[in-house]
Parts: structure tokens; C-alpha cells; sequence
């Protein structure tokens, strides 16, 4: 799908993956907010973790390019990234990182803007209590998508997911405000304690908006039911509206291709 | 151990009413003493810094089944955490933090006394295995006795002996040090469906009231000449409207009564629309009576957890806030109730509660009866104290958080009126002498003889920052924290009530009764140390 | 000699009144104990046959005897000498066990975890989102007049449970027993509990969950449209709410029907929603059905000393915790393990085929009492010492109550007096290697 990116005025560091030690890489400081206002010679000493060791990011990247002065201006491209790399854009305010290949677990967690896109699979804990910024996945993705951390009924805040294939369960959990957009199915488990917000699907295989408060889901199969604790109230337009989660007097809605 | 000489520092000891007076300390094998005999010596240049004896805390939840309860449910309070070092263990926890983590932090503050205010009788033993890891600190624990159905078995047969022999068994078993009573009654009567207690409603099933209970466990408190007083965490407890069963409460006291966090006690109104300050009403009863010192629980504006004993307004509080509610009701002992609250100053309740524990302090005016707490963690995390001096300390800092909060602090309280600052012999008073006295410690200064708990602090950056950690924290003779970092470990002390001889009559009296209905056998009940 | 009121170390009853009299160093009667308990002290008593007394190890495809001195070396050297090692196990072993297994895996930077990952662990996820009101098992035993047991069959797991703790016993409150209670039983197929419940209510497979959720409806005033949910006709669901919300003291028994069905820790999540609801109404408590004596208590130590109850994380020098990245079965499967010690556990019998064959890759030691499967595939095995028997245990009954399993057994080695002092041994030797 046509996504246009790249602005003129960012500045771009590369780093292309020499290998991925079988620890996995932790690398919550491949982040614009972590590069901007460095040298590339710094960025390339900044530590990321392989397991218990602290290691440079040279260590593992071919680090190549120009750093910007701010987040918003930084643009990071990492190349043959695979699913042993986690925690890439971790908090990032503003800028942007596409990655080529794989991601691990925890993309961009608790991001507040900017933008991330991958152009193969991701795993599971995608933007986590994000309150801002766009993650795009073109392969599939994993389980706890725009969800909340442990322990926590109110999550995602803000900003946009969108997943071109399928996903995995919980997804949307503690739902504020925000949007989450899968093209392909989700398995199970989408929109529990959902409060705000927007998620659309193309199919669900499981269960559906447990807990709902408020919000939207959008189904766009015809052939999917809604499950009892979802009322069904009337329609709009190409849809079928249900309201629930009756058994915690929810006034979310479930629309339903029809 | 070596000695230590400190020299020049600006000493507050109101055990020995010293004031500020620049003087050198001398420490040598644990104790104060007036003369270094050894030749090894280390020194410590204390000029320009304050010095006073390591801070005793009367009442913070920190070891035992509540506290690692809310530990769990709380993933999402793990925003503090702590990494391992040479000389200490890892831990994790805001409002919650693990067994090491809190001995770490209370060092940095120049802490040397705990008391762990909520033992469950028949999980004691979980309370000692974590004091046992907290590390430096000296430890007592106090037991819940306040709805214990035994104990409200004998006070409704009014037979005092009878309840001041199993008191002293109890505690003697569970290695505790006093008498806890929290909501006396409530508990009881909310496993059978109650929802509010009052102090002379009837507790169903025993059929006694809650001063009845009161009463009760004072006398034992008394006959048993146990050095603390009967502790009691007030019925209605943080609902609006209280103050005035809790007036009906404190008067119930014939010879001595510690009141638990005052402010959560203090307040006033007939809904929550209509929360006010009651702190004037309740301080001038306090004022009057000497037989009543109190702990303040003064709340900050966090992310934090309550914890308490007071299960049926957990439940409610749960229901109120819409947080998730951890329970546990033990067989013929007690309930407890564990609740996340995120303390808003823009909220007017949160506000006005904010005000009433500073209020309480400022217009108290025999220090030596009040102690400052935050109930921890269930009004703010115990390392607030520094922020909460600082209000105490300086009218413009608690005026100008007062204009940033909700203006029902202005209407609904007398804060603004208030003059008063604490001077740092006051801090001292509410944060060593005072609750070392209310405690009976041995020691509630630094006389010679005493032991050497001292706490070095430099105040050049501001209250605040100059409380939140020591130049140097000693314990024992020990430097334990010095600028923050951790430079001892070992595990502290524990101190606890001791049955006179052995009770064989009581003994077989609750073998009977162990035997037909507690979960477990008599020979496995207590804690063996 | 007679020794009264001793634990049976087994399952999460924790009966801790169990007399035994011991004639020449072994077991010779047993009085309290169920079959499964029984069994047990059967097994140690007649020990010396089965016992592993010596340290084993393997190198190049030979097992042979070696020293204790050689084997806690060894074990020390394959922890400290590799990336992602993990400690794993503990549930029938002591409190003062795991303090030493958290104490290695801080000081490793490695990974501990439990049986209670994969058992009871979905209960405390769930619990993490809505809180779980909970009581101690005398509580039901005096109190309750309303039993339900979820997903849990206690009749073949927990024999005792119902005379002691939940149906039989007449309690304070309930003097006539088994008369003062209703008895339900909640399964997908009649199990010997089910067979002498009061109610058994059947359900169908995976779909606990609405049921769940259709009681809530009608414990919040609302109605059912539909005469059938999860298999369960409304008209019962409707007398099972009634149940619930009209009791003067109810508890629910959870079991892995509900923590390992379709849904897992929301199955866990929708009742303890439930659960709240029915308490506006009265008050209903859970309970889980924890398996081993100690599986509470290594959940216990772990978080009093993290923060968290299972699958914690040293890696970075601080705890961390996030099931399903860190839990044992998911690191195994993807082969993300590269050394582990296990002990008073059996993951090469229990654990799915992908996890053992990643461990049958890796360096594993073992510290056993006996021959099982996954000693058979170690490297390094350490006889281990009955804990609650050989040595005292501290142990947190599945009510979390903490109890103290007596020592009136001496292990048929001198090397070592319990696995805590085993685990100590490895402990110093890691700290030795560290300076």
C-alpha cells in the first residue's frame, strides 16, 4: 500500500545488521530520541543488551548516516532486522525508524508520535500505552497489540496501528482512545476493557470486546456473530450495530458487516 | 566495628532538649558514648550538617500477607526499581517495594526503628520471614487483636484475665510486641453481610460493641504494662462524616490510646459532595486529653496502594473508585483488604485530605504526642516524609501547593489560616523522640549510653532534597548508607512481648477449640525464631 | 519414635496432622494421611531402594558416579558459564530452598520460574487485573454454606479437601456439615466430585467463559434472551445465580479446567468480575486449587523478594516479569534456554515435546530424590532431600497460610542435610568464581 513516509528534511542513520547473537538483542535506544543531537560515532557506542551483556551498538549494526538535531528530524533504517531484535522504538517522541525484515517483542512501547514500519512480521506487545505516533506492520503480528501493560484496564491512549495481515489475541486491551486497524483476522480476544477509541477488523476467530465500556469495533465479515452479551440495536448504513458488554453495562459497539 | 567520632554537627535531640547546639558525637562498639577508648577511630567531618538520632516509624505496612498481596496484584507499581549491586539485592516497587528495597530506602532516609503495624496472628510466620530480610533496621510488629473472635469471646464473658493471659500468649507465639485493633467490630460484623459499624452498634454473633472491644483490650494492654499503648485504627475510617464516631472512639481511653493515621479520621460532611476538615475538632479533643498520642498519615498526591485490616471499606473503597480488590479473611482473626489509589490533587477530596494531616500537625501542640507516618503506603510511600516536613517546615511551599490544587482547600479547610512553621527541633520530635517515646523504647535519644542510631543530613540543597537522603545514616555503630549508597549488610534486630512462664490451662483450653476448628493443629501455630 | 502433627508434603493441603512413627531411621506407620499422601511416606520409608545417593554425571554419553565436591563445581561452572541459564522448580520443596534458588538466579543474571507458570499461573494474571477475594480454608470450613468447585476435582487430587476444609466438616457456623451447605460442582464431564455434588452443572468445552459471563448478567439485574448458554440450560444458569447471590458465606474452588481451557486467564479475569458483582450482594470468596504444598510459597518468596510471583528476569541486573516472554514453557519451546538447573521437579514428564527436546540439547542438572525422566536427561544430577521429611520446610499451604513441615527423617547421605544447603553450596561457589 502507498504509505509516503519520508520528509525531505530528516536526517537518516542506517544500521544494517552484521549478525544477531542467539541471546537476541535488547535495543530499547534505537530510538530518534536516543540518537538526535549525537554523533553517529556516539550513536554507534550507545549500549544495547545481549542478555546479561552490555554491548555497543557497532557491536552488532554496521552504524552508517547523519544524525538530526531533534527526534522529529531523525529518520533510523535498520536493515536485516530479524525476530531476535526487541524493544525497538521504545517511548520515541517524534521521527521515524522503518525496519527491514522481522521485528521481536515490544515495538514501540509507549511511544508518544512519531512513526515506525516494518516491512515483515512482528511479534508480540506492540505500542503498549501508546499515546501518539503511527506503527505500521505489513507481515503479521502477535499477541498484546495497542494493549495495556500487566496489571492495568486502561492502555493505549492515542496514535494509530495498523497490521496489513493477521494478528494474534488481545489486542485493543484497555482500549482509550486511539486506533488499531488489522486488514487481516485477529485470533482472539480483541477489545477487552475497551474504553474509547476504534479497532477494525477483517475477521475474529474468538472472543469480543469482554469488559467493553465504550468505543467501536468493526468486523468486516458478514458471516460473524456476535456474541450474547452484545444487544443488537439497529443499523447503520453497511453495518449491524450491537451493544455490550451487557454484563458490565457497556455501551461499546460492536458493527458487523452485514 | 570502629568507633566513630562526628564532629561539629549541628545536633537536635529533644530527649536532652538540645537544640541545634554544634557539638561532636561520639560513637564507640554500638553505643553514645562521652570518651573514645580505642586508638582506631574514624572520623567524620560533620560541620555545617544537622545530626539526630535515626528516625523510628510507628506505623508502616512493610512485611507480612497484606503487603506481598499487594505486591502481586500490582505489576503495574514496579515503576521504581532497583538494581543489584556489590553490596545489595535487587528489588522493585513504588509504593510497594520488595523486603531489601525497603531496608535500602528507609536507610537512605536515616531511618533505624520500624514497627510492621498489621500481624495476622495465623500468618505470623509470613511476617517474620520478610522483617527477617529487611536489612539494618530494628523491627517489632504489632498483632490484630481488634476482631479476633476469641478475644471478643472473653470480653463479652467480661472475663479480663482471661483476655490478658491469651494476649500475652498470642503475642509471646507470634513474636509480636503490642495490640493492634483496626475497625474493632467491623470485620466481624461485615462476614455477616454488615456494611457500616458504629462504636455502640452491637457486632453480631458476639454481641459486643466495638468500644466494648476497645475497652477490652485496653485493660489488657494495661495489665501486661506493655510498652506501647493500645493501637487503634479508628471504625469509619476514611469515610466522609467520621469524626465524630472517632471522637466516640478516642474517648473510650482510660489510660492510654495511640490513634492510627489521625487524618484519615478527621473528616467531616454528610456525602462525598460535601467532604470538609474536621481536623480542628479533632485536635483540640487531642490537645485536651494526654492520654492520646496519634500517628498522622498524611496523604501526598501519588500513585499509590492502601492496604489495611479494614476489609469492609476496602470493598467499598473498590466500589467507589472502580479499582480492582484484593480480599482475605482469615478464620477467626481478621480481614484485610488491598486497593490501588491514585491520590489527585485536583480532586476536592484529595485535597481537602492533603490539608487535614498537615492541619493536624501544625495545631498540635504537645509534640511529643505526635508522629509522623503516612500510614505507608496506604496515604503516600514512606519516602514522601522529606516532602511533608518540607510543607510542615514552610508555609509559602504548603500555601503555593495549596493554590495548585483544588480550591476546596480554601473553603473546606482552616490550612491557609495556619501560621505555625515546624522548626527542625520539631522534626526531630514527630520523627524520632516522640515515636520512640509513644514506642517505649529504651532509647529515644542520643544520651550517652543509647544506641548509636545516627543520622547525618545535609540541608545546603533545601529541605526536601537535604531529607530525602543522609550524608551518612549509622546504625549499631555501623555506617550503612553513605550519600545514598548502600555500605553494610546485615539483617537487623528483632524485638518481642515474652509470656511470663507457660500457660498449660489456656494452652489445653484452645487445643479444644484448635482441634474442632482452626485449619491447622495448636502445635503448629506461631512462629519459632 | 512417634512424631504427631507432621505435614504431608504433597499436595496443596498441606495436611499438617499427620502422625508418623519411624523405627530405625524409616517409616513404619503412618496415621491422617490420604492414599496420595500415604503413598508418598510409603515411597520414602521404603527410600533406600529408589534413592539417588550418589551425584551422577555424564560426559560423552557416560554416566558415571563423582564427588559432591565435583558435581556442586560442576553445577556452578555450567550456571556461571552460560548466556540464559534458569532455575527452575521448587513446588514440593522448602521456602528456605527458593530464597537460595532467587539469591543464584540474581547473582547468575539468569531466570527462575516455577510449576505455578504453567498451573495456577493464569489465576494471578487474572488476579493482576481485577483482584481475587480470597479467605483461608477455615474460613469455608466454619463459615460457608455455599461450596463450588470450578474446573477442580479434588476427590482424585486433593482427597482430604472435603473433609477437612469445604463440604464435611462441621464448622462453628455450620454445625451440621455437609447438611448447612449446598454442594455444586461446575465441570465439563461428571468427575468423582461432580458424582456427589448436590448440583453438577455441565458445561461445554472451552466455553466457561460464557457461562461466566451469563451469570453476571443476572447478578446485575439483567436477563437472558436465549434458553441455552455454554451448553448449560438459562433455567439452571438462573438457579445458579440465585445460588451465588442468596448465600450468607460462598466460596469458589478454581481449577485448571478453567486455567487451561480456551481462554485461560480470562476465563480467570470474567469470574473474578463475576465474583466482585456477586459480592455486592454477599460475600463469595475464590480460592485456587494450588497442586503442590509449596507452590504458593515459592510464589510468595518470589515476589516479597521481586516484586513478582513467577517467570522472573535477572538478565538486567533487576527483576522483570512478563509471562509469555519469560515463562519457562515459552523459552524452552523457542529454544531461548541454554543451561538449567531443575529442582523437586519433573518438566521432561510434564512439559510439551518441543520443550524436552530442547532440553535434552542443553547442559541440565537435576537435584532429585529418584530416577525420572528428567534425570535420565541431565547431565549432572544431585541427590536430592526430601523436604517436609529429611530436613524442615517452610511452606505456604494453598490459602497462603505459612506453616512449618517437621524434620523426622535423616537423608541417606551425610554430604548435605536439605536442599537449601545444597543450593547453598552451589550459591558460594558462584560468588567464589565472581571474585
Amino acid at each position: 500500500m502507498p504509505f509516503k513516509l519520508w520528509g525531505e528534511l530528516m536526517n537518516e542513520v542506517t544500521l544494517k545488521v552484521k549478525e544477531v547473537p542467539e541471546t537476541g538483542l535488547e535495543v530499547e535506544n534505537i530510538t530518534p530520541d536516543a540518537f538526535a543531537g549525537m554523533d553517529v560515532k556516539d550513536v554507534s557506542e550507545l549500549i544495547i543488551h545481549a542478555g546479561k551483556k552490555k554491548v555497543g551498538i557497532s557491536d552488532f549494526f554496521r552504524v552508517s548516516g547523519k544524525t538530526a538535531k531533534t527526534a522529529s528530524k531523525q529518520k533510523i533504517t535498520i536493515e536485516g532486522s530479524n525476530t531476535l531484535l526487541k524493544r525497538i522504538g521504545e517511548g520515541m517522541s517524534g521521527g521515524e525508524i522503518k525496519v527491514l525484515g522481522d521485528v521481536g517483542y515490544h515495538l514501540g512501547e509507549y511511544m508518544t508520535g512519531g512513526k515506525i514500519h516494518v516491512s515483515g512480521n512482528a511479534g508480540s506487545w506492540i505500542g503498549t500505552c501508546m499515546s501518539g505516533g503511527e506503527i505500521v506492520i505489513e507481515g503479521n503480528a502477535g499477541s498484546y497489540i495497542g494493549a495495556s501493560s500487566r496489571g492495568l484496564r486502561e492502555g493505549m491512549s492515542g496514535g494509530r496501528i495498523l497490521v496489513l495481515n493477521d494478528v494474534g489475541t488481545e489486542i485493543g486491551v484497555g482500549l482509550m482512545d486511539g486506533e488499531i486497524i488489522v486488514e487481516g483476522a485477529a485470533s482472539s480476544f480483541v477489545g477487552s476493557y475497551m474504553s474509547g477509541g476504534v479497532i477494525r477488523l477483517s475477521g475474529i476467530s474468538g472472543r469480543i470486546g469482554y469488559a467493553m465500556r465504550a468505543g467501536v469495533i468493526e468486523v468486516l465479515d458478514k458471516s460473524f456473530k456476535a456474541p450474547f452479551y452484545f444487544k443488537q440495536t439497529g443499523e447503520e448504513g453497511e453495518f449491524q450495530i450491537f451493544e455490550g458488554d451487557v454484563s458490565f453495562k457497556g455501551r461499546g459497539r460492536i458493527k458487523v458487516l452485514r | 566495628m570502629t568507633a566513630i567520632e562526628i564532629r561539629n554537627a549541628q545536633v537536635y535531640d529533644p530527649a536532652q532538649k538540645i537544640d541545634g547546639e554544634v557539638k561532636d558525637i561520639l560513637i564507640e562498639k554500638g553505643l553514645i558514648v562521652s570518651e573514645i577508648k580505642s586508638k582506631k577511630k574514624k572520623v567524620i567531618n560533620a560541620k555545617g550538617n544537622i545530626l539526630m538520632k535515626g528516625g523510628v516509624d510507628v506505623h508502616t505496612h512493610i512485611a507480612g500477607s497484606a503487603i506481598n498481596s499487594a505486591r502481586l496484584l500490582r505489576p503495574e507499581d514496579k515503576t521504581f526499581i532497583w538494581k543489584k549491586t556489590e553490596n545489595t539485592h535487587s528489588g522493585t516497587g513504588f509504593s510497594c517495594p520488595t523486603t531489601y528495597l525497603t531496608g535500602y530506602r528507609y536507610a537512605q532516609l536515616g531511618y533505624s526503628t520500624l514497627q510492621e503495624p498489621a500481624t495476622s496472628p495465623l500468618k505470623a510466620k509470613h511476617t517474620h520471614d520478610e522483617l527477617q530480610e529487611i536489612p539494618f533496621m530494628r523491627k517489632q510488629a504489632l498483632l490484630l487483636m481488634g476482631n479476633n473472635l476469641l478475644a471478643a469471646q472473653y470480653i463479652h464473658d467480661k472475663d479480663f484475665d482471661g483476655l490478658t493471659d491469651y494476649c500475652s500468649w498470642m503475642m509471646d507465639r507470634t513474636k509480636t510486641n503490642g495490640l493492634k485493633l483496626v475497625a474493632p467490630g467491623a470485620y466481624l460484623s461485615w462476614i455477616w453481610g454488615g456494611k457500616k459499624t458504629l462504636p455502640d452498634s452491637l457486632v453480631p454473633k458476639v454481641d459486643v460493641t466495638p468500644k466494648d472491644i476497645i475497652s477490652g483490650l485496653e485493660k489488657a494492654v494495661e495489665a501486661l504494662n506493655l510498652p506501647h499503648p493500645i493501637h487503634v485504627h479508628l471504625n469509619g475510617m476514611g469515610y466522609y462524616g467520621n469524626f465524630k464516631s472517632a471522637l466516640d472512639e478516642m474517648k473510650v481511653a482510660k489510660s492510654r490510646m495511640h490513634v492510627a493515621h489521625l487524618q484519615f479520621s478527621s473528616y467531616g460532611g454528610n456525602s462525598w459532595g460535601e467532604f470538609e476538615s474536621k481536623a480542628d475538632e479533632i485536635i483540640s479533643y487531642v490537645n485536651s486529653n494526654n492520654k492520646i498520642t496519634f500517628d498522622l498519615g498524611q496523604i501526598t498526591h501519588d500513585k499509590t496502594t492502601t492496604l489495611t485490616a479494614d476489609a469492609p471499606f476496602e470493598q467499598y473503597l473498590s466500589f467507589l473508585i472502580r479499582e480492582k480488590w484484593n480480599a482475605r479473611d482469615v478464620e477467626f482473626e481478621h480481614g484485610t483488604g488491598v486497593v490501588p489509589i491514585h491520590y489527585h490533587k485536583d480532586n476536592p477530596v484529595n485535597a481537602v485530605q492533603w490539608a487535614v494531616g498537615l492541619e493536624l500537625a501544625l495545631l498540635a501542640k504537645d509534640l511529643s504526642r505526635v508522629c509522623l507516618s503516612t500510614d505507608h503506603p496506604n496515604a503516600a510511600p514512606f519516602f514522601r516524609y522529606p516532602r511533608i516536613i518540607y510543607w510542615l517546615m514552610d508555609k509559602k511551599s504548603r500555601e503555593k501547593y495549596a493554590d495548585e490544587s483544588h480550591k476546596a482547600i480554601a473553603d473546606r479547610t482552616s490550612l491557609y489560616s495556619i501560621e505555625r512553621e515546624y522548626s527542625l527541633y520539631d522534626v526531630a520530635t514527630i520523627t524520632r523522640y516522640a515515636p520512640a517515646k509513644i514506642l517505649g523504647l529504651k532509647d529515644t535519644g542520643l544520651t550517652e549510653g543509647s544506641v548509636a542510631d545516627v543520622s547525618i543530613y545535609d540541608l545546603s540543597r533545601g529541605i526536601e532534597e537535604g531529607f530525602s537522603q543522609t550524608d551518612t545514616t549509622i546504625i549499631g555503630g555501623d555506617v550503612v548508607a553513605v550519600k545514598g549508597e548502600i555500605t553494610a549488610s546485615f539483617s537487623g534486630s528483632l524485638t518481642h512481648h515474652k509470656m511470663d512462664g507457660e500457660n498449660k490451662k489456656l494452652e489445653e483450653k484452645l487445643d479444644t477449640f484448635f482441634k474442632n476448628y482452626y485449619s491447622i493443629c495448636l502445635s503448629n501455630y506461631g512462629v519459632n525464631l | 519414635m512417634i512424631h504427631r502433627e507432621v505435614t504431608c508434603p504433597v499436595c496443596g493441603c498441606g495436611c499438617d496432622d499427620i502422625t508418623v512413627k519411624v523405627d530405625g531411621g524409616k517409616i513404619s506407620d503412618i496415621r491422617g494421611a490420604c492414599l496420595v499422601g500415604r503413598a508418598k511416606f510409603i515411597e520414602v520409608s521404603e527410600g533406600g531402594k529408589h534413592r539417588i545417593r550418589k551425584p551422577l554425571m555424564r560426559k560423552n554419553g557416560n554416566v558415571k558416579e563423582v564427588s559432591w565436591d565435583k558435581a556442586l563445581d560442576e553445577a556452578a561452572e555450567i550456571l556461571t558459564s552460560t548466556k540464559k541459564p534458569l532455575i527452575y522448580g521448587f513446588s514440593e520443596n522448602s521456602c528456605e530452598a527458593v530464597k537460595i534458588g532467587v539469591d543464584i538466579a540474581e547473582e547468575i543474571g539468569g531466570f527462575i520460574d516455577s510449576q505455578s507458570s504453567h498451573c495456577h499461573g493464569p489465576t494471578i494474571l487474572g488476579e493482576q487485573m481485577v483482584g481475587i477475594p480470597s479467605c483461608t480454608l477455615g474460613m469455608v470450613a466454619n463459615y460457608a454454606d455455599l461450596i463450588v468447585y470450578w474446573g477442580a476435582n479434588p476427590v482424585d487430587s486433593h482427597p482430604r479437601h472435603l473433609s477437612r476444609f469445604s463440604v464435611y466438616p462441621r464448622g462453628l457456623y455450620r454445625p451440621e456439615g455437609r447438611r448447612d451447605r449446598k454442594f455444586i460442582v461446575i465441570d465439563t464431564r461428571k468427575t468423582c466430585t461432580g458424582k456427589i455434588a448436590s448440583t453438577f452443572i455441565q458445561v461445554e468445552p472451552n466455553k466457561d467463559f460464557e457461562l461466566i459471563s451469563a451469570l453476571r448478567i443476572l447478578v446485575e439485574g439483567g436477563e437472558l434472551e436465549e434458553s441455552e448458554i455454554a451448553g448449560v440450560p438459562v433455567k439452571e444458569i438462573k438457579k445458579l445465580a440465585k445460588t451465588l447471590t442468596t448465600c450468607e458465606y460462598g466460596v469458589v474452588f478454581v481449577g485448571l479446567g478453567l486455567t487451561h481451557s480456551e481462554g485461560k486467564w480470562n476465563n480467570i479475569d470474567n469470574l473474578l468480575n463475576l465474583v466482585r458483582s456477586v459480592n455486592k450482594h454477599t460475600r463469595l470468596s475464590v480460592v485456587a486449587m494450588r497442586g503442590h504444598y509449596n507452590v504458593a510459597g515459592f510464589n510468595e518468596v518470589l515476589t516479597w523478594r521481586t516484586g513478582y510471583p513467577f517467570s522472573v528476569d535477572f538478565q538486567r541486573g533487576y527483576p522483570r516479569y512478563n509471562p509469555g516472554e519469560n515463562s519457562i514453557i515459552d523459552m524452552l519451546a523457542k529454544g531461548e534456554i541454554d543451561a538449567m538447573l531443575s529442582i523437586s521437579a519433573d518438566p521432561a514428564s510434564h512439559f510439551p515435546k518441543k520443550c524436552v527436546q530442547h532440553l535434552a540439547k542443553i547442559p541440565l542438572i537435576s537435584i532429585e530424590l529418584a530416577r525420572t525422566p528428567t534425570t535420565e536427561l541431565s547431565d549432572l544430577v544431585i541427590p536430592g532431600v526430601v523436604a517436609g521429611m529429611e530436613s524442615p520446610a517452610s511452606y505456604y499451604r494453598m490459602d497462603n497460610v505459612p506453616l512449618i513441615a517437621k524434620k523426622f527423617l535423616d537423608p541417606p547421605f551425610s554430604q548435605t542435610s536439605s536442599d537449601e544447603e545444597t543450593l547453598k553450596m552451589i550459591y558460594q561457589r558462584i560468588l567464589d568464581k565472581g571474585k
